[in-house]
C-alpha cells in the first residue's frame, strides 16, 4: 500500500514562454527576428530548438544585427530566457541555461559558478517518477545573488485547482498557502530551495528549485489514490503547529463521505459539528454554538456572501450540499480582518472550483433525497461550469416524522448551486456563484402560533473578479446579494386566513488587496459594504373572507461599512505574529418611526408618549468602533508550539430566536435605537503538539475567555412573531463563557480518527431597570446552550482498501431547563409555577453511529468509479431527549420528553461518478 | 418508528411557595372579590388559602373599599359595590404573615358591544386524530367600543336538557300504595355549566376592532348538550392590553407547542409586586373590567337543516322485564337493585292497584333519571 500511497505525480507544468512578455504592435516574433537577421549576417548560423520559439515575440528596435555580433545577439534575446553560446559562426541558443566556461568565471568572479551539470536540460519533459528533479525558476539572466525573488502560480490536481496546500520552503522557512483557485506566491532567497506541498487531498511532494528570478511555478498534485475516498484526516500535518492561525478547524467534503450521515445524506455542517469548540444544540436542529456563542453569532459565508438560513426542514439537513463544496473553513478565534458582522465563528464556504480539464457527473442516490452534479469546460479550457442540484423525493422521511409532533402531510425541499470559472488572462480570473433554496412544509396542528404551512427560501448570487496587480499584489473585486424570505400561512378558519411573510436582503461588496512585501510580511487590507433592507413582517389577508387587515412592520434599512487592515510578519522562524484591526460603521437608515417611551416605566404599549419620524435615507441610529484581530505563534521545540490569539467582534443583525431549535419562523432584526449591536471579546491561548515520529498524532489544547456585551434576550413569554414594537420584549444583557478543549488527531495509518473533549460554560446576566427587565434576580445564570461537558470521536478502521468502517461517539450534557417547582390555581385554572431560568437541566446526550464505506473499484482510469454507503445513526436506540416540556392538561402538569430518533436508523446510498 | 413524544414523569425538585392573587372589579354587582392562596407543590391537590389577610381597593379619587374575608382566603366587599366605567382602581392587599403588596392603579373600561351569539354545525380538523370532529361551533361577534382596545377574557355559562328516552315515568307512591305516574317525569331534566380556564381573544391586528366569529366552544355531535334546547350566556370582560397579554402569556406558560416552537417559560410579572421584597414572585393579575352579558338559546332541532340529527340514545340501557306486585314492594320483598320503572310493558301505563301482578320495564339510573346529569329546576330566563 505505501508505494502505492508514494505514488506521487508531480509535475512541472512547462512556463508558458507567452506570459513572459507583453504583445505589442511593435513587436516581431523571435523567429522571423532570426530568420532577418540570418538574412543580415549571412555568415551566421542560428541553431535551437523550435518549441522554445514558440510565441516568442520581441521589440523591432532589439533586431540590430548591424551591432558588434556579441553585442547584436545580446539585444535580440533581451528579456527572453534566450542565452546562446557562440561557438565559430554558430550561434548555439539555450534556454534558460547558462554555459559557463572558464574566462565567464574571470568576469563574473564574486558569483558562484553554476556548472553545467546542475542546469537542468531536461525540464521541459519531467519525468512522473523521477522525484530528484530540480526545477528552475525564472531567468538566468535576472539571476542576482543574495537577493530574494518571488514564486506565483497554481497548484491543480485531477479535479481543478487545489486550495489550501500549504507550501513550505525548507531553509530558511518561509510558507504560504494556496487560496481557493489554487493559487499562491511566495518570496524565497535566489539560489536553491526545497519546497514541500502538502493538502488534504493530495500526496505531499517536495521539490528542489533552483530560483534565478521571479517566475511562475505551475504544479500540478496528484490525488492519493486512496485518499480518494478514505484517508480523510490527513489534513494540516504540521500546519497545526506551524499555521499562525488559531481556532481555524477546516474540514474538505471528502471528510464528510466518512462521518455516518444522518438519513444518508452527507452534511459538512454536521462534520463541522464534530470539531473541538462546536457543539450543536440538538439533533435534528440547525443551531450550532460556537465557544458558548449564540446561534446566530456564526457567519455562514458561500464564496463569500452570507447566507442566512443554512438549514432544510428544521434543520435535519444542511442547506449546503456537500458534493458541491470545495472547503469549509471555521474561525473561532483570530478571524481575520477582512471578515466580520458576528460574534462567534465564520463558516468560510468555498464551492468547488469546475473541473476544467473534462466533463465529469456525479449522481447520488439516497433514500432521502437525489442529487446529481454536472462540471467541466465550456468552449474551450477558458471557462468552466459547475451546476449541482438536489430535491427529496421519497416518503421515507415521511414515515420517519409521521408520529412525532412535526408529523406533517407534506415536506420538500431542494437547493441548486451553480458555479463558474473564467480565465479571461494570465492576471485575471472571474468566477460567478449562485445558490438557491427552497423549503415547504405542513404542520398539522400548532395551535399556539396557529401557523400550518411554512415556506423559506435562500437566494445568493455573487460575482468576483481577482487580478494580479504585480508579482507582489493581488486584487479581488466582489460583488453579491444574498435574500433570505419566508412565508407562512394560516387557511382553518376563512375569517382569519393570513400569510405573514418576512424578508432580508443583504448587498454586498468588497475590495481586497493582499500584498506580499517579501517573505517575511503580507499585508492584507480592503473594505466591506454591505447594505440591508429588511422587512420583519408583513401580515396580508389569504382568501375574500379574511377579516385579517394588510399590515407591515416597517422595512429596516441600514448600511456597514468596514475598512480593514491585516499584517502578518514572521519575526523568525520560530515567531510569527497576526494582528489586524477592523473598523465597522453601522448606520440605520430612515424612512422609519420609533415609539418614544415614557421614561422610567417599561417598554409596553402604554407607556408610549410618542413617535419619532425619520424621512428616506436620514440616518436614524448609528454606531461604530474598531474591532482589534491579532494572533501569535511561537514554535517551542520541534513539532510544537504555542499560540495566542485575541478578537473583538461586532454584530449588527440579530436573530430573534428562544426555542430550542433555529426555526423558520425566527425573526431577523437589525441594531437601530432599539437594538443595541452585540460585541464579543474573545482571548484564547493554546499549545500544539505533534507526537510519535512522523506526525502520527496531533495533539492540542486550547482554552478561552469570552465576554459579550449586549447579548439579545427575551422577557419570559416573548412574541417575536410579527411584533412591531420587539423592543418591548427584547432584553439584552452581558454574556460570558469560557473553556477548553482537548483534542488528538491520528491522521495514517489503517486506523485514523480524531477524539475532542470540551469543557465549556456560558453564562447571560439579564439586569434591568424594571422588575420584567431583570431574570433570575439580576445574577448571572446559564444561557440556554449552555453543555458543560462535550465529548465526540470519529474513529475510522481500514480493513481493505475498499472497505472502512466508521465509529461516531457524541456524548454532551443536557441543556438547561426551566423546570416546574409548584403549580396554582388562577381564574379557575391550573397554573406551572416555574423554576428560575434555566435552573435545571435535561438528561445527557449519548449517540453511537457505525458505517461502511465500500468502494467498487478504485482503479484511476475506469470509466465510472461508485460506492456503497451503509450507515446506522444512533445504533444503540438509545432514547435522547431533545427535550422536555410540559403542559396543563385537566388541572394536572403533565412533563413530556420528545426524542427526535429513539430508534436506530439504518440507511443506505449508492454514489457514482463518470 | 415509535411516537417521538412520551410522557415524562415530572420529578418534583423544590416546590416554592408564592402568594397567588386572583382579583376581579367589575361594573356588575356581586362579580367584585379577591382571592388569595398560595402555590403549591405538584404532588398536592388543595392549595393552603391565605386567610387574615387586610385587603382594600383605592380608586383615584381616593375613595377607600375595604374587602372583608367570607370564606378562607377569599374576601369580598359590601355586595352594592361596583365599580364605575372610567375609574381607576388600586388593589392592597397586606397578608397575614406582614408582606405587603399593591398593584397598577387599572382604569375600568367601558363593557363590550356583544353583537351575536350563534352556532354552526361543521366539521373541524382533529387536534388528536388524523381524521374530523363533526360537531357545533358556538361562535361570537363583539363590535369595538373604541379605536383603542379590543381585548376580551370570556366566561360563559351553559344551561341545556337532558332528555332520556328511557326517563322513569312511574313510581311507587308508597302513601297511596300505587304504582303511579311521576309528577314531573325524570326524562327531562337541565344542567348548568360553567366555564373553566382562561378563554381570551383579541381584535388588534384586523381591520377593525370588531371580533368575528370567535370560537368560544366546540360540541360535538354525540354529546348530551345538544339533544335538546341548549342555551349560551356569555360575559366578555373587556380587558387592558397588559392584562391580555399576562393571560396570553400565562396560557403560553402551560401549554406547549410540542418544542420546535416553545417560547421561553418562567416567572411571568403582572400588575402587582410586593412592596417589601421587589424581586419576590407574585402570581395572578387585579383584573379591572367592564363587563357585559347576554344570551341566545337554541332550540332542539336548530341545525336539522344544516343535516344535524341528534342521537337521543347515547347510553345502551340495560332493562329489565320483570313482574312487580306491589304488596311485595311495600313488604320491601322486591329489590329494585338501583333500577327505575320506566313504564308498563306492553300496555300504556295505567294505576295499578294493590295485589295485581304487573309486568313493568326497569330501566337503571343513567337511562331512567335524569337527576343523575342535572337538576329539575328549569332556568329562570328561559321563560
Amino acid at each position: 500500500m505505501k508505494t502505492l500511497l508514494t505514488c506521487i505525480f508531480l509535475m512541472l507544468a512547462l512556463p508558458s514562454l507567452g506570459q513572459e512578455m507583453s504583445i505589442v504592435n511593435d513587436s516581431i516574433s523571435l523567429i522571423d527576428a532570426i530568420t532577418q537577421f540570418e538574412t543580415a549576417k549571412k555568415d551566421l548560423q542560428f541553431y535551437y530548438r523550435s518549441e522554445w520559439m514558440k510565441n516568442i515575440n520581441i521589440h523591432k528596435d532589439n533586431l540590430r544585427p548591424e551591432l558588434a555580433i556579441d553585442e547584436s545577439i545580446e539585444v535580440l534575446l533581451k528579456g527572453t530566457r534566450l542565452n546562446y553560446y557562440l561557438d565559430g559562426q554558430r550561434v548555439i541558443l539555450l534556454y534558460n541555461t547558462a554555459i559557463i566556461v572558464p574566462q565567464m568565471q574571470k568576469v563574473d568572479s564574486d558569483q558562484e559558478p553554476v556548472y553545467l551539470d546542475q542546469v537542468n536540460f531536461q525540464s521541459q519533459s519531467t519525468s512522473p517518477t523521477d522525484q530528484r528533479q530540480i526545477y528552475t525558476i525564472g531567468n538566468i539572466k535576472e539571476f542576482e545573488r543574495g537577493k530574494s525573488s518571488t514564486i506565483y502560480g497554481t497548484i491543480t490536481s485531477n479535479n481543478g485547482p487545489v486550495e489550501g496546500v500549504y507550501i513550505a520552503n525548507k531553509e530558511p522557512f518561509v510558507n504560504a498557502i494556496s487560496d481557493e483557485n489554487g493559487e499562491f506566491s511566495i518570496t524565497l532567497p535566489n539560489g536553491k530551495n526545497e519546497l514541500t506541498f502538502q493538502s488534504l487531498t493530495t500526496i505531499t511532494a517536495t521539490k528542489e528549485i533552483n530560483l534565478f528570478s521571479d517566475g511562475e511555478l505551475d504544479v500540478i498534485l496528484d490525488l492519493d489514490v486512496v485518499a480518494l475516498e478514505e484517508v480523510v484526516i490527513s489534513a494540516q500535518r504540521e500546519e497545526n503547529i506551524k499555521s499562525i492561525q488559531m481556532g481555524l478547524t477546516k474540514i474538505d467534503p471528502k471528510k464528510v463521505s466518512i462521518v455516518p450521515a444522518l438519513l444518508g445524506e452527507r452534511d459538512i455542517i454536521r462534520v463541522a459539528t464534530s470539531t473541538p469548540g462546536v457543539q450543536n444544540v440538538g439533533e435534528g436542529s440547525a443551531g450550532i454554538n460556537i465557544r458558548g456563542g449564540k446561534a446566530d453569532q456564526n457567519l455562514f459565508l458561500l464564496d463569500n456572501n452570507t447566507v442566512y438560513t443554512t438549514n432544510h426542514f428544521f434543520g435535519f439537513f444542511s442547506a449546503f450540499n456537500a458534493s458541491g463544496v470545495g472547503e469549509l473553513s471555521l474561525y473561532k478565534n483570530g478571524i481575520p480582518a477582512e471578515y466580520g458582522g458576528r460574534l462567534s465563528s465564520v463558516f468560510d464556504i468555498k464551492t468547488k472550483q469546475p473541473n476544467k480539464e473534462k466533463f465529469e457527473a456525479n449522481v447520488g442516490l439516497g433514500l432521502v433525497t437525489s442529487q446529481i452534479q454536472l462540471e467541466g469546460p465550456i468552449k474551450g479550457a477558458k471557462t468552466s461550469v459547475l451546476l449541482n442540484g438536489r430535491a427529496t423525493y421519497s416518503q421515507y422521511m415521511l414515515d420517519l416524522f409521521k408520529d412525532s409532533s412535526i408529523g406533517n402531510n407534506e415536506v420538500s425541499f431542494y437547493d441548486f448551486t451553480l458555479r463558474t470559472h473564467t480565465q479571461v488572462s494570465d492576471k485575471d480570473e472571474f468566477s460567478v456563484t449562485a445558490y438557491y433554496s427552497y423549503d415547504d412544509f405542513k404542520i398539522k396542528s400548532d395551535t399556539l402560533l396557529s401557523f400550518s404551512n411554512f415556506s423559506y427560501e435562500n437566494k445568493v448570487v455573487g460575482a468576483s473578479w481577482k487580478h494580479i496587480v504585480n508579482d507582489n499584489l493581488f486584487a479581488k473585486l466582489e460583488l453579491g446579494y444574498s435574500n433570505f424570505s419566508y412565508l407562512t400561512s394560516y387557511d382553518v378558519l376563512p375569517t382569519q386566513a393570513f400569510n405573514v411573510d418576512l424578508y432580508l436582503n443583504e448587498y454586498r461588496s468588497a475590495l481586497k488587496f493582499d500584498y506580499f512585501v517579501n517573505e517575511k510580511l503580507n499585508y492584507k487590507f480592503g473594505i466591506e459594504t454591505k447594505m440591508f433592507s429588511l422587512s420583519p413582517g408583513e401580515i396580508s389577508p389569504e382568501g375574500p373572507e379574511s377579516l385579517i387587515e394588510n399590515e407591515q412592520i416597517d422595512e429596516e434599512r441600514a448600511i456597514d461599512v468596514a475598512p480593514y487592515f491585516s499584517a502578518t510578519y514572521n519575526f523568525s522562524d520560530k515567531l510569527a505574529v497576526d494582528g489586524g484591526i477592523r473598523y465597522s460603521i453601522f448606520n440605520s437608515l430612515g424612512p422609519g418611526e420609533y415609539n418614544i417611551y415614557q421614561a422610567g416605566q417599561p417598554k409596553r404599549s402604554s407607556s408610549i408618549i410618542g413617535t419619532k419620524q425619520y424621512e428616506t435615507g436620514e440616518v436614524s441610529h448609528s454606531n461604530h468602533g474598531p474591532e482589534f484581530r491579532f494572533q501569535g505563534r511561537y514554535l517551542v521545540g520541534s513539532g510544537a508550539s504555542i499560540k495566542l490569539g485575541y478578537g473583538r467582534t461586532r454584530q449588527n443583525t440579530h436573530l430573534l430566536l428562544n426555542a430550542a431549535s433555529i426555526a423558520p419562523t425566527d425573526v431577523w432584526r437589525l441594531s437601530g435605537p432599539f437594538i443595541e449591536p452585540q460585541i464579543a471579546d474573545q482571548l484564547s491561548i493554546g499549545y500544539f503538539k505533534n507526537f510519535f515520529g512522523k506526525n502520527l498524532i496531533e495533539a492540542s489544547v486550547e482554552t478561552y475567555y469570552k465576554a459579550i456585551k449586549n447579548l439579545v434576550d427575551f422577557k419570559t413569554g416573548a412574541e417575536l412573531q410579527f411584533n412591531p414594537a420587539i423592543e418591548t420584549d427584547l432584553l439584552q444583557g452581558d454574556g460570558r463563557s469560557y473553556g477548553v478543549e482537548f483534542s488528538l488527531t491520528k491522521s495514517t495509518g489503517w486506523l485514523t480518527g480524531w477524539l475532542n473533549y470540551t469543557y465549556s460554560r456560558s453564562f447571560v446576566r439579564l439586569d434591568g431597570n424594571q422588575p420584567s427587565e431583570i431574570i433570575n434576580g439580576g445574577s448571572f445564570f446559564p444561557t440556554g446552550y449552555d453543555r458543560p461537558h462535550y465529548f465526540n470521536s470519529v474513529t475510522n478502521y481500514k480493513f481493505t482498501r475498499r472497505i472502512t468502517m466508521t465509529l461516531n461517539l457524541v456524548y454532551s450534557s443536557g441543556v438547561p431547563l426551566t423546570y416546574p417547582v409548584g403549580k396554582y390555581s388562577f381564574k379557575s385554572s391550573e397554573n406551572i409555577l416555574y423554576s428560575n431560568r434555566n435552573e435545571y437541566r435535561i438528561p445527557s446526550y449519548f449517540r453511537t453511529d457505525i458505517g461502511i464505506n465500500v468502494n467498487a473499484s478504485h482503479k484511476l482510469k475506469k470509466f465510472t468509479h461508485s460506492s456503497w454507503t451503509f450507515s446506522i445513526y444512533n445504533v444503540m436506540g438509545r432514547d435522547n431527549i431533545y427535550s422536555i416540556f410540559f403542559e396543563v392538561e385537566d388541572g394536572q402538569v403533565n412533563g413530556y420528553k420528545m426524542s427526535v430518533f429513539p430508534t436506530p436508523i439504518p440507511t443506505i446510498t449508492y454514489n457514482f461518478r463518470f | 418508528m415509535s411516537s417521538c413524544i412520551e410522557p415524562y414523569e415530572v420529578e418534583v425538585k423544590d416546590t416554592q411557595k408564592a402568594l397567588v392573587i386572583d382579583a376581579s372589579l367589575t361594573n356588575l354587582p356581586g362579580r367584585q372579590f379577591v382571592k388569595l392562596e398560595y402555590s403549591f407543590s405538584l404532588l398536592e391537590t388543595e392549595p393552603e388559602m391565605a386567610s387574615g389577610a387586610l385587603v382594600n381597593v383605592v380608586d383615584d379619587l381616593g375613595n377607600n373599599v375595604l374587602f372583608s374575608e367570607v370564606s378562607p382566603g377569599y374576601y369580598m366587599p359590601d355586595s352594592s359595590f361596583v365599580g364605575l366605567v372610567g375609574r381607576k382602581y388600586q388593589l392592597s392587599v397586606q397578608t397575614f404573615d406582614g408582606n405587603e403588596y399593591l398593584s397598577e392603579f387599572e382604569e375600568l373600561l367601558e363593557p363590550a358591544n356583544i353583537k351575536e351569539i350563534y352556532g354552526r354545525f361543521l366539521s373541524l380538523r382533529s387536534e388528536t386524530s388524523d381524521g374530523f370532529d363533526v360537531g357545533v361551533q358556538f361562535l361570537v361577534d363583539i363590535d369595538q367600543v373604541d379605536q383603542e382596545n379590543h381585548n376580551y377574557r370570556f366566561e360563559y355559562t351553559e344551561d341545556y336538557e337532558i332528555l332520556l328516552p328511557y326517563g322513569s315515568m312511574l313510581e311507587f307512591n308508597p302513601t297511596t300504595r300505587l304504582i303511579d305516574r311521576r309528577n314531573p317525569p325524570l326524562s327531562l331534566c337541565y344542567f348548568k355549566q360553567e366555564s373553566q380556564g382562561l378563554i381570551i381573544a383579541t381584535a388588534g391586528g384586523q381591520t377593525n376592532g370588531n371580533i368575528r366569529e370567535f370560537p368560544l366552544i366546540f360540541i360535538a355531535e354525540n354529546q348530551r348538550e345538544l339533544i335538546g334546547k341548549y342555551s349560551l350566556t356569555i360575559r366578555p370582560y373587556r380587558i387592558s392590553n397588559a392584562a391580555y397579554q399576562y393571560y396570553s402569556d400565562l396560557k403560553e406558560n402551560n401549554e406547549s407547542a410540542g418544542s420546535f416552537f416553545d417560547r421561553q417559560k418562567g416567572a411571568l410579572i403582572g400588575n402587582i409586586r410586593n412592596i417589601n421584597d421587589p424581586t419576590a414572585p407574585v402570581l395572578g393579575y387585579f383584573e379591572v373590567a367592564g363587563v357585559s352579558e347576554d344570551y341566545k338559546i337554541f332550540d332542539a332541532g336548530t341545525w336539522q337543516d344544516d343535516g344535524y340529527y341528534p342521537d337521543l340514545f347515547l347510553e345502551s340501557c340495560n332493562m329489565r322485564l320483570d313482574t312487580v306486585r306491589t304488596a311485595d314492594i311495600l313488604a320491601g320483598n322486591f329489590d329494585f337493585n338501583n333500577m327505575y320503572i320506566y313504564n308498563f310493558a306492553p300496555t300504556e301505563a295505567i294505576i295499578v292497584p294493590l295485589g295485581y301482578n304487573v309486568l313493568t320495564l326497569l330501566v337503571p339510573e343513567i337511562c331512567g333519571d335524569c337527576r343523575y346529569y342535572g337538576s329539575l329546576k328549569k332556568p329562570a330566563f328561559w321563560d
